[in-house]
Order: structure tokens, then C-alpha cells, then sequence
């Protein structure tokens, strides 16, 4: 009986308190998207969509607070609220380089009830009319647009944050109020990586992005100040400035007589590249849950003495290692006693059983290099140099490092390079400014580097031998079959 | 039965618009008014801070004034807003447009009152990039962006409805030391400060009122003021710099 009581009492103090917590998003008489914003948006989003949520501190950018009022991602004129289709847009497409992914397993209704659900957070701002800007057909692409483009990239200011090659960097991003409406710091884009472009990469994303600006973010809005087709150049030419990534599983490492003096020697430019996607280090302790670089590009050449390797990435603010702040750097993890046939050591840092070395370069030292040895992510030790000389340079928003070392060092253990042979890499990244170092980094996976073999002599002997035998064989043929008629 | 639900919706969806929505300004003739005159000041001598440029010095120059504080002789206070806060009755607020000017790398005016159904007219005079910003203040560094425009050209004028009411911050983000504060008024009660610190608010339907007195430096304090036919209420602030 008691048993009873206590149940239904229970159970009556759960309706009340649900009752009080909801009362506010409740009242818009939407139980389905209540139901599917409960269980799969709350977790991020929170129950009363203040982003107030366990996940709050182990997301960068943080989950939405849709409370608050101010929507980033619009297709309305600042200071109006989104429309509908933009935040659809936002559920099916998800947010690249977030923690929303895209939302594919709801139906149409569902979305629209989820949609309307949202909206109930911040009824002030959705009292104002949403109405799209018009778009329209965008003017094909061409080098004369692109040019007009550059220019306006200047006189509009844009460079001031985005910096001259648009990979954010620009120094007024830099300021200490530099920060969204949310009082979270925020960076300017960077052009250059399209994945990482939350308002969309594509010609019209851009376009709408100058036109109407980011909500709540420093990102502001050209519509009144640049005509529709400076806007326009202005957008090809931020698209022209996107790379195209490569991903794969291998880079040729190709054969050169004489590696490349410099990381800004246009040798460089011809050599095949492999993108490597970043993610943050979170096996161990302290994990990277908040990690910014999201690509490094990697490249190398070798000669019959040394090979170079080279990785380039994007980084928004150099670190030297001043500032309370650890110096930016880069790691290249390759096998230690690496034997035909053996398997890969743990990707990370290795193991007791099978370990690995580490190519180390740091900001702090932009010409100096470091070999280490991991047996594990908690057995890191330096062992010198070894022969390994390391060069960096930092330019408009990219690292460029070099490592290089002989082929063949000697040495019992080393990372081995030999031709046609598929050595195992993998790379780790540190944003100083992001207070990475250690194992707070951003990490990949192992791929591989390929020295090229050199084109052995039979390919340019026996193909000439095989058609002059064949020239041959045609002639004869000719011959005798004239000779019969 | 269609009608009914769709009815219940239409109740539903705007119940929480109207809670949330802000209070109803109703306009009237004012015939029997009063009003409400004074002098802010401040307890002593306070000296206005110089603000250091780091970006763009060669046509900002290298510091420039604050404009926080300042004082007349007799220590009367300006650009200090006076606003009746809880008016739902009054007058029809003027049709006047505020002009916010980018001006030598700050904003001209430093405080400022709009009136909510007319224009926000966003200048720029100067031959550099500023952008402005206008966001309604929610504390602990937070605020609701109301409009952020680009002004890249010199003499490039944006016209934008006022909309919200409330104090509202204005910045560049290109120049983190701009900034300007606008008070969007729905009601004609909204004043700053003279140069002496002097102000005065008329035909206010008489009645009690709870008045705003707001400053950049000094902070911010609430008064009740009682309003009589045909008098003016006298209201006096003296601010202390804690």
C-alpha cells in the first residue's frame, strides 16, 4: 500500500516538476517535436534549448543556445530572425567541422515539427518577419571576375580578418574583443579549407554569407554597402581560393636529383601532395576535444642520400612560445625497427612491444629538429637529433616544415625508406594558441609514403625493340603477300 | 473540429509571443502634463581616461579621449541617459532619426536616444573600414546583435528601421576601442545630459514613474518620480565612482 502511495506520489511530484521545467516550450501544443527536440536535441541543444547541456564544454564551437534569440546561419537581412528553410537547412545538412551532424533518419513533417518546436525558445526574435533575400543566378566564373574579386577582397576590407590569402589570419581578428554575441572568442574563417565552412562552400553560400553576414558574430553584412555584382566577384573569388583536398591512403615520395632548397621553392608545387584529415587526440589524457587544425597537406621527395619531407598546414595565429602559450609544432610518427612484413605499432605513440619515432619541429626553434622515441603515449623521450635537420616557415596563415634525413642512416631501428616500399606515417599537429602540446594535439591515422622506384632501363629498352619487330614482321607480311599475287 | 484545433494552435503559439512581448506604449494627448528636470553630477573630480589606438594609427592617430567622464565645473555629468522606463501612456515619440556616425575612428554620439518606428541612419566619414554593430546589452558580456553592417567606403550612409527597444551597445569590430551606446525608446521620455549635466523631460502624463539614470562609467540606478499636472519633479543623482 505504501508502496502504492509513494508511486503515485512519485509520479504526480515528476509531472510537476516537468510541468515547471517545460512550461515555457510546452505551450506550443507541438508534442511531436517536443518528443524527437527531447530525445535527439536536448542532449547538446538543452531541454529548454539554452545549450545548457552536458556536452557544452566538449564541443567547439559550443551547441546552439536557441533561447538566446541570434541565429548564425540565415538567408534574411541583419537583425532578422532565419526562415524555416534555413533551419532545415541546418538539420538535413548538419554544421561541417561541428559536433551537429546531419539529420537524415526524420521525415519531412518531423523536421518542420522539430523547426517550429525551436522557434518556441525565442519567441521575440521569431515575431519578426523572415524573408529571404533574393540570390539569383550566380554570373559564371572567370578570370576577369576573379580579378575584380581580388581587389574588392582589399578595398572591402575583407583582408583585415580573413588576411591575404584568406586563411583567417588577418591581424583585426587578432583583437582581444573579438568575440560573438555569446561572449565566446571566435576566429575568422578560413577561406582556404572549404570542409571547414559552416555556412556552406559553395558559390551561393558565399554569396549569402557577404550579403547578410554570420548573426551574433564580428561577420558583417555588405548588402547595403557593395551592389550585387561586386558581392558576386567577391564570392568567386573567395571559391577560387579553396583547395582541393586529396584524400587517399599513400603519397609517391618521387626521385629528384637535388631536393628542393627551400618550403617555398616551387619544386614543391609539382609534387604529388596526400591530405591528411585531423582530429582531435582524445585516447588520453589531456584530450583534444576542441581541436582547430583539420588537414594536413604532406609531400616528399628523396634523392639517392636524404629524403624531405614536407607538411604544410593552416594556423590562424602563430606561436612561438611566448604568452603563456606552448609553441605551434608538428610531429611526424613513423615505425621503429620496421621490418618487411611486421605490423603497424598502435597508432598512437606505439606500445612497449612495438615502438615508434617521432620527427619533432617546433616553432619555438624554427631551424632546429628533434628525434624521439614513444613507447607508449606516457614513454615520450627525446634521443637528439640523429641526422635529422628540420626547417619551418610560417606565411600568410600556412606552415610549411621541412624534414629531412638520410635514406639510410645506419642507425639499428630507424624509420626505413627504401624504394617501392610502403613506409607507415602519421602526423600530429599543435595549435599553440589552442594550448596544445603533448598529447593535446590534433592526430591522424598511419598512412603511407612510397619512395617512387626509378624507372627501371627495360621500359625504354623493350618497348622500341617490340614495335621495330612488329614494323618488321608488317613489312615481311606486305612483301609476301604482294609477291603471291 | 478542424476550426477548434486550429484555433487552440493559433492560442497556443501566441500566448508565449504575447508574454514575451514587450510592454504596449499607447499614444495620447497630453494636455495636463508635467515634467521632469534636474542635474546629474558627479561626487568629485574624476579624470577621463585615454584610450590607446593599436590598429589603423595612421589615420586615427595614436590615442584619443575617452569621453567617459566628462564633467562640467560644477561637476554636472554628460552623456548620462534619463529615461522614463515604465511608461505605457504619453505622448507620440518624435519622428526623428538617430544619426550614428563613424567618425575619426569613435562614434558621434557617444549615447544616444532613438525612437522605435523610425530610422537608424549609420554614417561613416571616414576614409577606412568600419563596421557597426548594434546589440541590445544582456550582461556578463553577452548581447543580442540587432544589426551588424559593413561600411567600407567613405560618406556611405545605411538606413535601418529601429526595431527593438531597450539599451542597446554599438561597436566596430574592426576597431576594438569604438563603441557608442543607444537607448531605442518607444515612448518621447528618453534624454541625455547636456554638457552641465542638465536635463529635462516635459509633458508627461502625470502619475509615478520609476526613472532610469544610466552612465557608461558609473553604472546605473533606478528613482521613483512622481509626476504632477502642470509642475516640474525635480530629480537630482549625484554619482560616486566606487
Amino acid at each position: 500500500m505504501i508502496r502504492y502511495i509513494s508511486a503515485i506520489f512519485i509520479v504526480l511530484l515528476m509531472l510537476l516538476y516537468g510541468f515547471c521545467e517545460d512550461a515555457k516550450a510546452n505551450a506550443g501544443d507541438n508534442p511531436q517535436g517536443k518528443k524527437i527536440y527531447d530525445s535527439w536535441c536536448s542532449q547538446c541543444h538543452g531541454f529548454k534549448g539554452d545549450g545548457d547541456s552536458y556536452t557544452k564544454d566538449l564541443s567547439l564551437p559550443r551547441p546552439r543556445d536557441f533561447s538566446f534569440g541570434v541565429f548564425k546561419f540565415r538567408s534574411t537581412p541583419s537583425g532578422d530572425p532565419p526562415t524555416d528553410a534555413d533551419m532545415t537547412r541546418v538539420i538535413r545538412n548538419g554544421n561541417p567541422g561541428t559536433s551537429m551532424p546531419p539529420w537524415v533518419r526524420f521525415t519531412d513533417a518531423e523536421v518542420k515539427s522539430i523547426v517550429t518546436y525551436v522557434k518556441l525558445f525565442a519567441p521575440d526574435t521569431f515575431s519578426m518577419e523572415a524573408k529571404p533575400i533574393a540570390i539569383g543566378t550566380p554570373p559564371k566564373a572567370s578570370a576577369d571576375i576573379i580579378a575584380r574579386g581580388k581587389e574588392l577582397f582589399k578595398t572591402a576590407k575583407c583582408v583585415e580578418c580573413h588576411g591575404n590569402a584568406g586563411r583567417g589570419n588577418g591581424e583585426k581578428g587578432w583583437q582581444e574583443k573579438f568575440k560573438t554575441d555569446w561572449g565566446y572568442p571566435i576566429t575568422p574563417a578560413n577561406y582556404t579549407q572549404p570542409w571547414d565552412l559552416r555556412n556552406g562552400s559553395g558559390i551561393e553560400d558565399i554569396y549569402r554569407t557577404i550579403s547578410v553576414g554570420i548573426g551574433g558574430t564580428p561577420m558583417t553584412s555588405y548588402m547595403d554597402s557593395l551592389t550585387d555584382d561586386k558581392r558576386w566577384a567577391l564570392a568567386h573569388y573567395i571559391k577560387s581560393l579553396q583547395l582541393t583536398r586529396k584524400p587517399g591512403v599513400a603519397v609517391r615520395v618521387k626521385k629528384v636529383e637535388a631536393l628542393p632548397s627551400s618550403t617555398d621553392d616551387p619544386a614543391w608545387e609539382k609534387l604529388e601532395y596526400l591530405d591528411l584529415p585531423m582530429g582531435g587526440q582524445l585516447m588520453f589524457e589531456p584530450r583534444n576535444f576542441t581541436p582547430v587544425i583539420t588537414n594536413a597537406r604532406v609531400r616528399g621527395v628523396y634523392t639517392d642520400k636524404e629524403i624531405a619531407v614536407m607538411v604544410e598546414w593552416s594556423d590562424k595565429r602563430p606561436n612561438k612560445g611566448g604568452d603563456n602559450k606552448p609553441p605551434d609544432g608538428v610531429r611526424i610518427q613513423l615505425p621503429s625497427n620496421d621490418k618487411e612484413g611486421s605490423e603497424r605499432p598502435y597508432f598512437y605513440m606505439g606500445s612497449r612491444k612495438a615502438p615508434v619515432e617521432l620527427w619533432q619541429w617546433q616553432a619555438s626553434d624554427e631551424n632546429g629538429a628533434m628525434q624521439l622515441t614513444a613507447k607508449g603515449y606516457d614513454a615520450v623521450s627525446p634521443v637528439g637529433t640523429r641526422g635529422l635537420s628540420a626547417a619551418g616557415t610560417y606565411n600568410d596563415g600556412l606552415y610549411r616544415v621541412i624534414f629531412k634525413r638520410a635514406v639510410s642512416t645506419g642507425n639499428e631501428g630507424d624509420a626505413l625508406f627504401q624504394a617501392g616500399r610502403f613506409a607507415p606515417f602519421s602526423v600530429t599537429l599543435f595549435d599553440g594558441q589552442n594550448g596544445e602540446e603533448g598529447n593535446k594535439g590534433a592526430i591522424s591515422a598511419w598512412y603511407f609514403m612510397m619512395p617512387e622506384p626509378p624507372t627501371p632501363m627495360r621500359v625504354y629498352v623493350f618497348p622500341p625493340i617490340l614495335s621495330l619487330c612488329t614494323l618488321a614482321a608488317g613489312i615481311a607480311l606486305h612483301r609476301r603477300l604482294r609477291k603471291k599475287r | 473540429m478542424k476550426k477548434l484545433l486550429l484555433f487552440t494552435m493559433m492560442v497556443a503559439i501566441f500566448i508565449p509571443a504575447m508574454l514575451f512581448a514587450e510592454a504596449k506604449y499607447e499614444v495620447i494627448d497630453v494636455k495636463n502634463g508635467g515634467s521632469i528636470k534636474g542635474k546629474i553630477k558627479a561626487s568629485a573630480p574624476i579624470k577621463d581616461p585615454v584610450t590607446e589606438i593599436n590598429k589603423d594609427q595612421n589615420y586615427c592617430g595614436n590615442s584619443q579621449a575617452s569621453r567617459t567622464y566628462i564633467l562640467s565645473s560644477d561637476l554636472g555629468v554628460k552623456n548620462v541617459l534619463v529615461a522614463v522606463e515604465d511608461i505605457e501612456k504619453g505622448k507620440a515619440a518624435p519622428k526623428t532619426d538617430l544619426i550614428l556616425d563613424n567618425k575619426k575612428c569613435e562614434f558621434e554620439p557617444l549615447v544616444g536616444v532613438a525612437y522605435v518606428g523610425q530610422k537608424y541612419i549609420i554614417k561613416n566619414s571616414d576614409p577606412i573600414f568600419h563596421n557597426t554593430s548594434l546589440g541590445v546589452m544582456l550582461g556578463e558580456g553577452k548581447r543580442r546583435t540587432v544589426y551588424n553592417l559593413a561600411l567600407p567606403n567613405k560618406d556611405q550612409a545605411i538606413e535601418k528601421p529601429v526595431r527593438i527597444a531597450g539599451m542597446q551597445s554599438v561597436k566596430c569590430d574592426a576597431h576594438a576601442w569604438m563603441r557608442a551606446y543607444v537607448y531605442a525608446s518607444k515612448s518621447p521620455y528618453a534624454v541625455v545630459t547636456d554638457d552641465k549635466g542638465n536635463f529635462e523631460i516635459k509633458d508627461i502624463p502625470p502619475g509615478k514613474y520609476k526613472v532610469k539614470i544610466w552612465h557608461e562609467g558609473f553604472g546605473e540606478i533606478t528613482k521613483e518620480v512622481e509626476v504632477k499636472s502642470g509642475q516640474a519633479a525635480e530629480l537630482d543623482h549625484t554619482f560616486s565612482k566606487k
